[in-house]
């Protein structure tokens, strides 16, 4: 980087000073040549508009160290042990304070730093598949699939099963597959990290790859863990669908990390969902990455009937029969059980508005919000179908094909 | 724009690039009303957004705000093309997408949607040949341009050449699903049926929300299906005419018969070599789809009376299987055959 392209950034910032974006790159370039305390200038201007920026924080530490470099003007300090002229004891002070302050420039070694708190919600699940009503047939799959091979690392061994691999969950949108996630987590006895696009999606150029990597870190730190990738189709989305070559390497980054899960760390477990499944990555889904698949359906009746229980009780109703509702809702998903609901108890407050008498949500009520929400998923089985009776050359959905055609749609 | 607006913008364009239309759209209304300072990239993106969720009105909407912005942005006058296009103004989209090219005669994009436009005005033809070859001629690498190319060849009759660059796109860009829909429409009017089905069938797996090549691959079922339909009817009166020829001669080689069969598989030896083989992959999704399975009835109840008739001498059995196969003489799909729908956009031009 020559001194004149820095001379004429900070021209140019010097005619938009309100254009962060390209302080920034006028700080980055003077960190770069080690003019750490111009950049100071520049990155205390962006973090007093903007504080939560990461970027500049980053800069800021690195800034802070390299800023130290030795200015022929001042005279060095003569250790941090010497007493000064105004006979204050640096030494004493710190060997008070000791352990209790943090470190003020971490300079990247933040990362890996157990004293930092992670910048992402580890959470310990405590749900149970026991409380994800029905989905029976669910349940049995994922024991054979996944819980039972995780629970076993003797018979693992023995049987020469190996720990890598995650298991992408599918099926129509709003049907529980982040709960049944979570259900996992907690049958591992796993902490639990649910990532979704927002947290790794970063405007800078490897800014995303480096959150994804960050997450994994997380993760390892956190062993016994479950991440939980939700809506992969958008973090690990077919290569050739992008344009974005940032988005590119988020891609490869996940790859990168899901081949490093198993080999470097016992205790990861990584889950993924999509309501998509065909437009995940090809290289994502070959063995040792996400080579399990289950499908998560529209509740059933059971199922149906403990959603609508879920959400009906805390609030005010009378003579509603779950049961009968359940029956006359086969299709809907778990979103949509939670609208019919909200439709009832809505129709109830509405009419308890106009009449001046608070009255309780009744079956009359939810047999009105059953005429308003049908199913949601219609769409999402439009495409399914295709996919089913067109592109199931390796019965990768198979499963998907048995469920159609029980619904009569192929 | 500060730094989280630029932020916004990049999220916003992420998404679109992974199609999330109205996920973006929410971003780039939510920095709106937190009051960033609106910018033309802003408003283009808004119009992305507005055409991938199929709205002409609302894309339209978009780029006049960018060009009210920055009257000079080629990107919006673009956009502002194809959104006159997706409601069939197309003089006003073919303003529109010259002006784009004014503005940035290097940017093959532009060219491309010229010729785009002319490909989608009906009744023209040779229009839309110069820029598409401009385009190409900008961005040789360009999978985008090649099928564009392509579109302007098919519309100007040149199905050879057509054929030679969406092959170049697919070349280029293996999983360009609009490249394969358009080779199926190509093949389809070259009677090559099954070559058809495979390209259809293809383009399906690549993009499994297409309506257009999803109803292509049932119009060309239903083609194939006719097609084995009238063979087996053929086949069915040579072997009547021979068979009635047999019980009149008293022979007792059936000549009449045999003659009768071998037309027959002659007539079929016709079919496989006017449609193509049927693999048992292209059978099976077939027999997947509902609307499709029944088809399979007359040319099934045709090949049992054919058995029947090699089998039996013909009589009054023949003679109400005939009354039968003229029930089926009227294939009910026949009226409803349509012509198979190109594909007019790639969708991945920015």
């Amino acid at each position: 980087m020559s001194d004149a392209l820095i001379a004429s950034l900070a021209a140019a910032v010097e005619r938009a000073p309100d254009d962060l974006a390209l302080r920034l790159h006028l700080a980055e370039q003077l960190v770069a040549v080690s003019r750490g305390a111009e950049a100071i200038t520049h990155l205390g201007t962006v973090l007093a508009q903007d504080p939560t920026s990461a970027k500049a924080r980053e800069l800021m530490a690195r800034a802070m160290g390299v800023g130290t470099a030795p200015n022929p003007d001042v005279a060095a300090p003569s250790g941090p042990t010497a007493t000064p002229a105004g006979g204050f004891d640096w030494g004493t002070a710190e060997a008070d304070l000791g352990a209790d302050v943090p470190p003020m420039f971490v300079d990247g070694a933040a990362e890996g730093d157990e004293s930092m708190p992670d910048p992402y919600d580890v959470e310990a699940s405590t749900i149970r598949l026991a409380d994800v009503g029905g989905m029976v047939d669910v349940k049995k799959r994922l024991e054979a699939a996944f819980l039972a091979p995780m629970r076993n690392p003797e018979l693992r061994a023995l049987y020469g099963k190996s720990m890598r691999g995650g298991l992408l969950l599918y099926g129509p949108p709003g049907c529980g597959k982040t709960f049944i996630a979570r259900a996992v987590a907690g049958e591992l006895g796993a902490k639990f990290l649910a990532v979704s696009l927002a947290d790794v999606l970063d405007m800078y150029i490897g800014q995303s790859e480096r959150n994804l990597h960050e997450i994994f870190e997380i993760a390892r730190r956190n062993a016994p863990c479950v991440i939980f990738l939700d809506e992969v189709d958008a973090i690990g989305q077919k290569r050739s669908q992008l344009r974005n070559s940032a988005m590119r390497g988020t891609v490869n980054q996940l790859l990168t990390e899901l081949d490093s899960a198993g080999a470097q760390n016992d205790g990861v477990f990584v889950l993924a969902a999509t309501n998509h499944p065909w437009d995940v990555d090809v290289a994502l889904r070959r063995p040792g990455r996400f080579d399990r698949t289950l499908l998560v359906l529209p509740p059933d009746e059971p199922a149906r009937e403990s959603i609508l229980r879920y959400h009906l009780k805390d609030r005010p109703v009378a003579g509603i029969d779950t049961g009968k509702i359940a029956r006359r809702t086969d299709g809907y998903s778990g979103a949509d059980l939670a609208h019919l609901a909200d439709t009832a108890a809505e129709r109830a407050m509405l009419d308890s508005v106009e009449t001046g008498t608070v009255r309780m949500i009744g079956m009359a009520d939810v047999e009105a919000a059953l005429n308003e929400v049908r199913p949601s998923i219609g769409p999402w089985l439009d495409t399914a179908r295709n996919v089913a009776m067109f592109a199931n050359t390796s019965g990768e959905y198979d499963d998907l094909l048995q469920y159609l055609k029980k619904r009569k749609l192929v | 724009m500060n730094d989280s607006g630029a932020a916004d913008l990049a999220r916003a364009e992420a998404l679109i690039d992974l199609r999330r239309f109205a996920d973006a759209k929410v971003i780039l209304a939510a920095a709106g009303s937190r009051g960033a300072a609106p910018t033309s990239r802003g408003w283009c993106l808004m119009a992305q957004c507005e055409l991938g969720l199929g709205s002409g009105a609302g894309s339209l909407w978009a780029t006049e705000q960018a060009l009210r912005l920055d009257p000079e942005s080629e990107w919006a006058h673009r956009l502002r093309a194809n959104a006159l296009m997706l409601q069939q103004r197309y003089r006003e989209a073919q303003l529109a997408a010259e002006e784009s090219v004014r503005l940035a005669p290097w940017n093959y994009q532009g060219h491309a949607s010229l010729a785009s436009v002319h490909a989608g005005i009906p009744g023209r033809t040779l229009a839309g040949l110069a820029p598409a070859e401009r385009a190409v001629e900008l961005a040789p690498h360009a999978a985008e341009a090649h099928f564009i190319h392509g579109l302007a060849l098919a519309r100007a009759g040149r199905r050879r050449k057509a054929r030679q660059a969406y092959r170049r796109a697919l070349e280029l860009e293996p999983d360009h699903a609009s490249a394969r829909n358009n080779l199926g429409v190509l093949a389809l009017s070259a009677g090559r049926t099954t070559l058809a089905s495979d390209h259809f069938t293809a383009s399906v797996q690549l993009d499994p929300r297409s309506r257009l090549a999803t109803s292509n691959l049932m119009l060309v079922y239903r083609v194939l299906l006719a097609r084995l339909s009238l063979v087996m009817r053929l086949t069915f009166f040579a072997v009547l005419v021979g068979s009635a020829d047999d019980s009149n001669s008293n022979a007792t080689w059936p000549v009449g018969r045999l003659v009768g069969v071998g037309t027959g598989l002659v007539l079929v030896a016709a079919f496989v070599a006017w449609s193509g083989f049927l693999n048992s992959e292209q059978l099976r999704s077939m027999w997947r789809v509902p609307s499709i399975r029944w088809l399979f009835v007359p040319p099934a109840i045709m090949i049992v009376a054919i058995v029947i008739l090699v089998l039996l001498p013909v009589s009054l059995l023949g003679w109400g299987v005939v009354l039968l196969l003229l029930i089926y003489s009227v294939d009910p799909y026949a009226r409803r055959r349509s012509k198979a729908l190109t594909q007019q956009s790639g969708g991945k031009g920015r």
